[in-house]
């Protein structure tokens, strides 16, 4: 679960000025949710992200992730809180460090500790799943971007963390690796059993989000709206104010309701989703 | 406009491949690729990761030497006429996958006007392209040109590095994986501007994953897989396709055109812009 608890954001900038980069933010995300987060650049989805694991310190307020807690002047729960949340940002570069593809995702796992022989089993699993059994003694600089945007994933989620912080992660992917990570990310939640992770998932392409349980808009620092990504998609008008587009079989709908023998969006549905 | 109206840049049976320590042989990245690309052609390149595109652009731009095979502007060699390669440089303007890697300056106008200041244009008529520019991008000139550099967010400088190609309007925009990171209206804006800039004559080559994207804004799409050209394609021809067997997902415009087919309602071809198509859906008169 992770709790945002009157949560807000200030950066300086060089003028010697303030921005606000979040608002006032009051919102529970609990376990098992899986959680979109759409909004114009700039409406503070990244900052949002960063604060889930330390990366960026609330001004005022307090981010609670399960037992932890941070605030303005408490960061002793840090190291806590980025083993047990897992974090991908868009561009790969920034996250990747070792010479290899095989190193580098072992690389978290030998910093734990990890026996040698489940260490093995983990990394081996991971390379089949994200489809780089073929890349592993590759140097990483050496991959074309979608493939280093699997090895960064990769080298994620062999360390099993407690939840999860996608921060555009399939910008890069072809849209037959952007499928599979999203089937990826269903399984890994239904197999959970008693203990599911919060998954939150920040896009720039509507059709994305209609596979989370929720879509969070942001818009200047704020919660715009909130609930299923459903419901929200058929509030066009609001989503186009801040120049948002629902997937386009949604404003087909609300075109042609009238027009035409269906009775709701599901008769439009694209499939498959993506 | 520049002048070399008859400017013309050809691939012939190029091959490269990158060296890779620890394995016997190196990877061919491209194989035996031929393409030609006139002065106002827009192009786009799609396909798989790791099919190759990256490098074909860089290949283009001259920037990576082919194993075999040659690049010609105009028919004279790029890796042997230092003039024909200088020529290349100046007129076509390439932006990286991850292009805020590369930003060097300390505020935000010092970087977008380094390549128009390059090209010896007066400070005002700098000015000028560096604001242009950075609007096109999605950042507001006032509230940008003075940042520095080191501040933004990651999706800040990458669309400075693009308005750092735009502002040198050069007669080839070479573009890889623009649209990653945009917002839908940034989205929306670039589209319009990547049209007009073909009206004013100039010419396209982007490789991207988003065909949705590219067939608003190029005449003809590449499939490339493991350094080959597997097919190519007008954005009309894309109508007639199936998903099936194919390395790439039909824009939803078209997937929906279809799915209003099947429920009777038949829709003009070639409506690729997602507005014309929902305004198209509004004329449709009531049951």
């Amino acid at each position: 679960m992770i709790r945002f608890e009157d949560v807000s954001v200030d950066y300086a900038t060089v003028q010697g000025g303030r921005i606000r980069a979040l608002n006032h933010i009051h919102l529970t995300l609990d376990d098992g949710e899986y959680v979109a987060v759409m909004g114009p650049n700039g409406s503070g989805k990244s900052t949002l992200a960063r604060l889930c694991n330390g990366l960026v310190l609330p001004s005022a307020g307090t981010v609670h992730i399960d037992e932890f807690r941070i605030t303005a002047d408490f960061s002793r729960h840090i190291p806590d809180i980025r083993r047990c949340v897992g974090m991908v940002f868009q561009n790969p570069d920034n996250q990747i460090v070792s010479t290899t593809v095989e190193r580098e995702i072992a690389f978290g796992l030998e910093n734990l500790g990890v026996p040698y022989d489940e260490m093995q089993e983990r990394v081996a699993e991971a390379l089949q799943t994200f489809d780089l059994l073929h890349l592993r003694n590759r140097a990483p600089h050496q991959l074309s971007g979608g493939e280093k945007q699997r090895l960064a994933l990769a080298a994620v989620m062999v360390m099993q963390p407690r939840h999860l912080i996608l921060d555009e992660p399939t910008a890069l992917l072809d849209f037959r690796h952007q499928s599979e990570f999203l089937q990826y990310i269903r399984r890994l939640r239904e197999s959970a059993g008693g203990r599911p992770p919060m998954v939150m998932h920040i896009t720039h392409f509507a059709p994305e989000a209609l596979f989370a349980t929720r879509l969070l808009v942001l818009h200047r620092g704020e919660v715009y709206m909130d609930g299923t990504p459903e419901d929200i998609f058929l509030q066009e008008s609001g989503l186009r104010e801040i120049g948002i587009d629902p997937p386009i079989e949604f404003s087909a709908f609300l075109r042609l309701r009238e027009k035409l023998p269906i009775k709701s969006v599901e008769d439009l549905r694209l499939r498959p989703i993506l | 406009m520049i002048g070399t109206d008859r400017m013309k840049l050809e691939l012939q049976k190029v091959s490269f491949s990158y060296d890779t320590p620890g394995e016997a042989t190196s990877q061919p990245v491209l194989m035996d690729m031929s393409f030609s690309l006139n002065f106002t052609d827009t192009v786009g390149v799609i396909g798989p990761s790791g099919a190759g595109k990256s490098t074909f652009l860089q290949i283009l731009a001259g920037l990576e030497k082919p194993d075999s095979g040659s690049v010609l502007l105009d028919g004279r060699d790029v890796h042997r006429d230092r003039q024909a390669y200088e020529q290349l440089r100046r007129h076509l303007g390439i932006a990286f996958q991850f292009p805020e890697n590369q930003l060097f300056e300390a505020t935000v106008a010092d970087d977008v006007a380094f390549g128009p200041r390059n090209q010896g244009l007066s400070e005002a008529e700098v000015r000028q392209r560096v604001q242009t520019a950075l609007a096109i991008v999605g950042l507001p000139p006032d509230e940008f040109m003075r940042r520095a550099i080191e501040q933004l967010s990651q999706g800040e400088k990458r669309r400075v590095a693009i308005a750092g190609v735009l502002a040198m309007q050069p007669q080839w925009l070479v573009l890889d994986e623009p649209t990653a990171g945009l917002d839908p209206a940034t989205r929306r804006n670039f589209i319009e501007f990547l049209r007009d800039y073909h009206q004013q004559g100039r010419g396209l080559v982007i490789a991207s994953h988003d065909l949705d994207f590219l067939v608003q804004v190029v005449q003809r799409i590449y499939v490339m897989d493991q350094g080959r050209w597997i097919a190519d394609f007008t954005p009309g021809e894309l109508e007639s396709r199936t998903d099936a067997d194919w390395p790439i997902r039909l824009p939803r415009v078209i997937r929906l055109r279809r799915r209003l087919h099947e429920m009777g309602l038949t829709l003009p071809a070639n409506l690729f812009h997602p507005e014309t198509f929902l305004q198209f859906l509004e004329r449709i008169p009531n049951l």
